[in-house]
């Protein structure tokens, strides 16, 4: 089946080839070759003994099949009449199709706007015949595109316009968006943000006034003479629409808010031989401007290609020209051309990188060593501070000692001696004089009481402002490493208005580093096995008059009941003092606060420290 | 500390044959001391300070001292230092405020007879006072035989 096929095309072919394109059709031909359908439809020709010559017409049809149909009929007679045994065949297209027709070769001649006809001749091989004269201006500049509002509508300028609801035809059209494009570009307005809410119709354009005409955009854009068009044939009523910004000049008819560019061409591909080309030309340029083909047209018949160099322009300025590459395409180029700078630079950069590689490098490492460095400073802070204690408390413990053990070994000695000689059945007298001695040791032994208290509340209490947030975070702060050391996790809530205190500051320190001592070594001293974390929890709550701050701890919990625990040097602890609970409660009674302990569920501590707060 | 048995016990009269002398700064434990030993019949010569006691005490003669350790002139170590290079027949009872273990070790390796701490009990203190008055009385024959033995070998 398919070799009779292609026998016939190729007898067919020969036919054309000695008969019709006798001279030079030889690239046609192959061409040709590529489309069987048309080939052997060429081969009905044959049959009918008569060499007709089949010309495909494509043109943008932007109002509909009809209306291209009704535009392009004529002019295709009209050559068909002027070359003998031609036949031209129209194929209306929208632009996708037309594209596609010109690259699959399967049109021989196209009748296009400026817009495409540029993206088209900059890409594939077009020539140009001939462009359409209009009787509209200067009769070759005659593309653009009009912003067309409802003539009811609050706007007045292509500004106001700017992120409402706008129709146009297509994001590639040339009068029915582009040149718009470039226009509010020119105006210095962002056309991202003026095309913000655009809704792309497609063809045909009609649709577009229609749907404005409904309300369902505010503004859409047409290409010039498009609303004319309508309103002479009376799809639309005059006086419903405006056009803002209309810039058209005197001798124009349409309504225009942008610049006019190079009006429709017509061009060949390279399916078709120069020689019929010409024919074709000739018999353009030969059709009277008052001929019913150039009115149909809406033209004054066709004169010879003009420059389309504005709207090679216009694709430059919005960005999108054919020709142009991507920038990474221009990028490689600049590199191959200028190789040493490139590797300069890229060598730099390199550089820096490593540079900054090492810098990275050097600063963790340093970071790593300071925060070592200053957890041994902690560490040894700690150890310093615990030896300055232990030493004080050794120092006052031992003179303490040494102070009260005379008297008190006076005592002891006169009040021996004294029964011995009551014993020994020895006269009163003899005893008074050691009894009153022994009152003298006792108001010694008071004096070193008295004089050791005062000694210790020698401190001058001074009241401050004082933020307890602020203390406890001081205080935690001057615990984090030993909390570290024993990993104690501590949590903090707040709940309230945070009010400063007028207090104690160091006392109130000096309470909290006890209690949550206390706190850390009760969780030190849990039985091993428990595998819960060690955590402290301390949680302020302010109320109108007070500070209620509570310390829970899940560590051993109370042994002792609350008699002993308010005794002062009563202490469980191998090596405590147990003076702890007694300044805690002294400093905390002395701001007319209340400090309590009691067990926390399921184990541990909680210490209660209520505080006035001031009015 | 305890004192029921001072009330408790039958009182006896201990009869020190040597001087007993008691050297501390503080005038009110010298005192009472003195009152206290003196109900148990026990005569003691009381000095306020090591150089005192060095200067005016019969150091070469048999008897016993009650040393406070902590004292402004001499310390208690001191005295005993002394009496010991010069050979002195003297016991020596430690009797001190603050005493530590450390304290007592090096005391009872210098020589001493005992060592108690402030307050002390009486009795146990005379205990050790009679103890030390034996002892010294046994040192200082055993010193005076070795006196005589060492000239005798000079002579020779």
């Amino acid at each position: 089946m398919s070799s009779v096929l292609i026998q016939t095309v190729i007898a067919a072919l020969l036919l054309v080839m000695t008969q019709v394109h006798a001279s030079n059709t030889n690239d046609s031909a192959i061409n040709k070759n590529n489309d069987s359908n048309r080939s052997s439809k060429s081969a009905e020709l044959v049959d009918t003994k008569q060499a007709i010559t089949t010309v495909d017409v494509g043109v943008l049809a932007t109002r509909g099949v009809f209306e291209a149909k009704q535009r392009w009929q004529p002019t295709l007679l009209w050559l068909q009449s002027q070359i003998p045994n031609s036949e031209f065949r129209l194929h209306p297209y929208t632009l996708a199709e037309m594209e596609t027709a010109v690259k699959q070769q399967s049109v021989d001649v196209v009748v296009t706007n400026p817009g495409q006809a540029v993206r088209l001749g900059r890409q594939y091989p077009l020539s140009w015949l001939a462009t359409l004269n209009s009787k509209l201006g200067d009769g070759t500049h005659v593309i653009g595109s009009a912003l067309v509002v409802r003539a009811d509508s609050h706007y007045q300028h292509l500004v106001d316009v700017s992120g409402d609801q706008i129709a146009a035809v297509a994001s590639n059209a040339f009068g029915g968006y582009l040149t718009m494009q470039l226009a509010v570009q020119n105006k210095g307005i962002n056309p991202t943000a003026f095309f913000a809410d655009v809704s792309f119709l497609g063809f045909p354009i009609d649709a577009i006034i229609y749907q404005l005409r409904d309300g369902y955009v505010d503004a859409a854009v047409v290409p010039v003479c498009q609303l004319e068009s309508m309103l002479e044939e009376g799809l639309i009523q005059p006086g419903v629409f405006r056009v803002l910004d209309d810039i058209s000049p005197d001798n124009f008819a349409c309504a225009l808010s942008t610049e006019l560019y190079p009006n429709w061409s017509i061009a060949k591909t390279s399916a078709i031989s120069t020689k019929l080309a010409k024919k074709i030309t000739r018999a353009l340029l030969a059709l009277p401007s008052d001929h019913a083909a150039s009115i149909a047209a809406y033209s004054t018949g066709w004169t010879p290609p003009i420059s389309q160099l504005s709207v090679d322009q216009l694709y430059r300025d919005l960005d999108m020209h054919p020709l142009q590459r991507p920038w990474w395409q221009e990028a490689a180029v600049w590199i191959k051309k200028n190789q040493q700078w490139a590797w300069v630079v890229f060598l730099f950069v390199l550089l820096l990188s490593a540079y900054h590689l090492m810098l990275e490098y050097r600063f963790s490492r340093s970071e790593r060593k300071l925060k070592a460095t200053l957890n041994r400073l902690k560490e040894k802070n700690a150890m310093l501070e615990h030896a300055q204690r232990v030493a004080i408390v050794g120092e006052l413990g031992s003179s303490l000692a040494h102070e009260i053990n005379q008297p008190l070994a006076a005592i002891l000695n006169y009040s021996q001696g004294g029964l011995l000689r009551i014993n020994k059945g020895a006269d009163a007298s003899a005893v008074v004089p050691a009894l009153e001695k022994i009152q003298q040791q006792v108001k010694r032994a008071d004096g070193i009481v008295q004089r050791l208290r005062t000694l210790i509340n020698k401190r001058a209490v001074a009241k401050s402002s004082c933020d307890m947030q602020v203390l406890l975070t001081d205080t935690l702060e001057l615990l984090e490493y030993d909390f570290q050391q024993k990993s104690i996790i501590v949590s903090r809530t707040c709940l309230g208005n945070v009010v400063v205190l007028d207090a104690d500051v160091v006392g109130l320190q000096q309470v909290l580093l006890n209690v949550l001592n206390n706190a850390a070594d009760a969780c030190l001293m849990r039985e091993v096995s428990t595998t819960i974390n060690a955590e402290i929890c301390i949680a302020s709550q302010y109320s109108d008059d007070r500070l209620i701050l509570t310390i829970t701890d899940n560590g051993i919990g109370l042994t002792a009941t609350s008699a002993e625990l308010k005794n002062a040097f009563f202490t469980t602890k191998k090596d405590g003092l147990g003076l702890g609970l007694a300044i805690c409660r002294d400093v905390i009674e002395a701001h007319h606060g209340y400090f309590s302990l009691a067990p926390a569920d399921p184990v541990g501590c909680r210490v209660s420290i209520h505080l006035p707060l001031p009015l | 500390m305890s004192q029921k048995s001072v009330t408790g016990s039958v009182v006896a009269s201990h009869d020190v044959s040597v001087p007993v002398y008691v050297v501390d700064d503080d005038e009110s434990v010298r005192d009472s001391l003195a009152f206290m030993l003196d109900g148990y019949d026990i005569k003691v010569t009381t000095y306020a300070g090591g150089p005192a006691f060095l200067d005016n005490a019969e150091i070469m003669l048999p008897g016993c001292v009650i040393l406070d350790s902590r004292m402004p002139e001499l310390r208690g170590q001191d005295v005993q230092a002394i009496l010991t290079q010069c050979h002195s027949p003297l016991s020596i009872i430690f009797l001190t405020g603050h005493g530590d273990v450390s304290m007592a070790v090096d005391a009872f390796k210098s020589g001493a007879v005992d060592f108690f701490q402030k307050p002390v009990d009486g009795e146990k203190l005379v205990l050790a006072i009679t103890l030390a008055a034996e002892k010294s009385v046994v040192r200082s024959e055993q010193l005076s035989a070795l006196l005589s033995y060492q000239s005798l070998t000079e002579r020779e």
